[in-house]
């Protein structure tokens, strides 16, 4: 086990940028999400990590070596792949011994931790047969026991549970969980699913695009987004973005002039112009008394989902998503988010947060 | 009902363009001269002999030519696969380098073998290896034109080995060289057997550089030529229906090969 170290990773294949100043430390022991849409670099950092790919510049290092310019066998990190990647014409029992051999485990040591890690992973009864007279959830936990067998410093997951039903996706989840702080590896964990990542990550690096748009704790990914796109990303549904303008101390959205506190951080830096406001679906309310930002709901577009009703609604000319707790038979036609729970950010392609 | 029908004409064509032609030769193969020339021709055999047989047996040219024919058609197996599998392996990995073999190999395909095989032996000759008792000559030229064949069947097994299987055994600790040792040859076993099997098949039935390069040192085809232009049709067909064996023997093997899978449980 040991830390991890990014320092200005960059991938560029001919004009196409893959991975723009990639710079991230993992703490030994730490899980490590990386979140985002397909194309966003996060399967080229994996590449990048375990050397199937070659950086264009930047360093990584695990804990004192760096590793960049070293060939996958000589680096010391295991990957799980979204495939699994089984060697079909091996047993269980050689699969995951395959590290061990390649290393030169050999006789009663590999005998040894391959069955205790099997064991670990409730694959005792299955070492015998071969991959494909297997469940998706045998195979899912024999491609882990292959890579955690030889302990490595650095443990790659590249959407591992992309491949599950629903059902056993939450269970694998949680199991993944258990067994990481069990045996305390270090782990970078790549997923377009943000449930995993929010779950998973002791914090989570939201990407777009090839550059990294925050790297922070679930919590404040969710609660603090650092950018317009990380807002409407994250949470289910993401968070509703509206064009506003801000002029000397008030905000207007649609025909709507809110007041903001004295202490507002827009006020303080008098940045006056157009800005983007997020409101999460859940910030909604529907007590009358409840001021600040109004939105109009279409009655004729409740869910009611069960622990939660989703609705459809407008503020000014721009639709938004309420989101009001357990079952609202009869939808508010009007319902209010307070001042305090807008996040700001800026009208331009970076979408910075302002607040 | 149409379609039936359809199944049973085209099968029937398709199994009489195979067997008519094999019929053909082992009534000819065992039959004496003078019926197999016979006008009209019999169709069904009237007398069985085993007279060719025993003529090409009693020939003294015949243990050497088999000699010759097993040993150049091994050779080239092996000469053939060691050439062609790297190549095969990368052009099934980088499509880039795949483009320019593919038309490479395409274009060595269409010179006519003879307009090859003069100039072939014009620079065997200085080399030594022209007519070699060991066929030396006959090997390098069959190599050359076995590899086209052995990449197209190598190339097509190759790709349906994942390459993810090539890099989680290079995470799990082998190098490039060992990944594919260890797991992409293990899997694309059917199709190295299919093409050595092919290419066996090729050096075997080669007729044309044969002729031209091993002139008194004939291997098989070029012995069938000898006994047929210098009047032993009868054993000529004896020795045709010997050269089938191997190509019966090697389809039948072909074809189980070819369909197996063998890759189930890589991935979900």
């Amino acid at each position: 086990m040991a830390a991890a170290e990014f320092d200005q990773v960059c991938k560029r294949y001919g004009d196409v940028v893959g991975l723009e100043g990639f710079s991230l430390r993992i703490a030994d022991g730490e899980l490590v999400a990386v979140l985002g849409p397909s194309g966003c670099g996060k399967s080229t950092l994996l590449r990048l990590t375990a050397g199937l790919e070659q950086p264009t510049s930047g360093t990584i290092r695990i804990g004192e070596r760096r590793i960049d310019a070293l060939p996958p066998h000589q680096r010391d990190v295991a990957m799980v792949f979204q495939n699994y990647a089984l060697y079909p014409h091996m047993t269980v029992r050689e699969n995951i011994a395959f590290p061990l051999r390649m290393r030169g485990v050999r006789g009663a040591e590999q005998q040894a931790r391959t069955t205790h890690i099997a064991e670990a992973l409730d694959l005792g009864a299955v070492l015998e047969r071969r991959p494909g007279a297997l469940s998706g959830g045998q195979r899912q936990r024999v491609a882990l026991a292959r890579a955690l067998v030889r302990e490595p410093a650095l443990f790659l997951m590249d959407e591992p549970l992309s491949n599950l039903d629903a059902r056993l996706r939450l269970d694998v989840r949680q199991y993944i969980r258990a067994l990481q702080r069990r045996l305390r590896v270090t782990t970078l964990y790549v997923t377009h699913d943000q449930s995993e990542a929010m779950t998973l990550g002791d914090r989570v690096v939201v990407m777009r695009a090839g550059r990294v748009q925050q790297v922070d704790t679930p919590a404040a990914v969710y609660e603090h987004p650092a950018s317009a796109f990380v807002a409407g990303f994250i949470g289910t549904p993401p968070m509703n973005l509206l064009h506003a303008l801000h002029t000397a101390g008030t905000l207007t959205i649609g025909a709507q002039r809110l007041a903001l506190p004295a202490d507002h951080a827009l006020r303080v830096r008098a940045a006056d112009g157009p800005l983007v406001v997020g409101v999460r679906p859940e910030a909604f309310s529907s007590d009358p008394a409840a001021g600040g930002l109004e939105a109009l709901i279409d009655p004729t577009t409740r869910e009611i989902l069960g622990s939660e009703t989703l609705a459809r609604g407008r503020v000014g000319g721009e639709a938004v998503i309420v989101r009001l707790p357990g079952v609202v038979r009869d939808i508010p036609l009007r319902v209010a988010a307070p001042v305090a729970a807008l996040h700001c950010f800026a009208d331009d392609a970076s979408g910075a947060r302002l607040t | 009902m149409k379609r039936a029908l359809f199944h049973v004409a085209g099968g029937s064509a398709v199994a009489a363009s195979v067997l008519l032609p094999l019929a053909l030769i082992l009534k000819q193969a065992f039959t004496p001269e003078a019926e197999s020339f016979a006008w009209p021709p019999t169709w069904l055999p009237q007398q069985l002999t085993g007279a060719n047989f025993r003529v090409l047996f009693s020939s003294v040219e015949l243990p050497y030519g088999l000699q010759l024919s097993l040993l150049v058609g091994g050779l080239t197996v092996a000469s053939t696969l060691l050439v062609t599998l790297p190549a095969a392996w990368l052009a099934a990995r980088a499509p880039a380098a795949d483009r320019r073999l593919d038309a490479t190999l395409v274009i060595a395909r269409v010179f006519p073998s003879i307009a090859l095989a003069v100039p072939l032996a014009a620079l065997f000759v200085r080399l030594g290896l022209y007519n070699s008792p060991a066929a030396l000559g006959l090997w390098i030229a069959h190599t050359l034109l076995a590899i086209p064949f052995a990449f197209f069947v190598l190339r097509t097994g190759l790709r349906r080995v994942p390459v993810e299987l090539e890099e989680a055994a290079q995470l799990d600790g082998a190098t490039p060289l060992g990944a594919v040792l260890r797991v992409t040859l293990p899997l694309a076993w059917p199709s190295i057997a299919a093409a050595a099997l092919l290419v066996f098949l090729v050096s075997w039935d080669e007729f044309t550089y044969a002729l031209v390069l091993q002139v008194t040192n004939r291997p098989l085809p070029p012995l069938l030529y000898y006994f047929a232009a210098f009047g032993y049709p009868g054993t000529a067909s004896a020795l045709a229906a010997i050269m089938l064996l191997p190509a019966v023997v090697i389809i039948a093997l072909l074809a189980p090969a070819i369909r197996s899978g063998g890759l189930t449980g890589s991935g979900r």
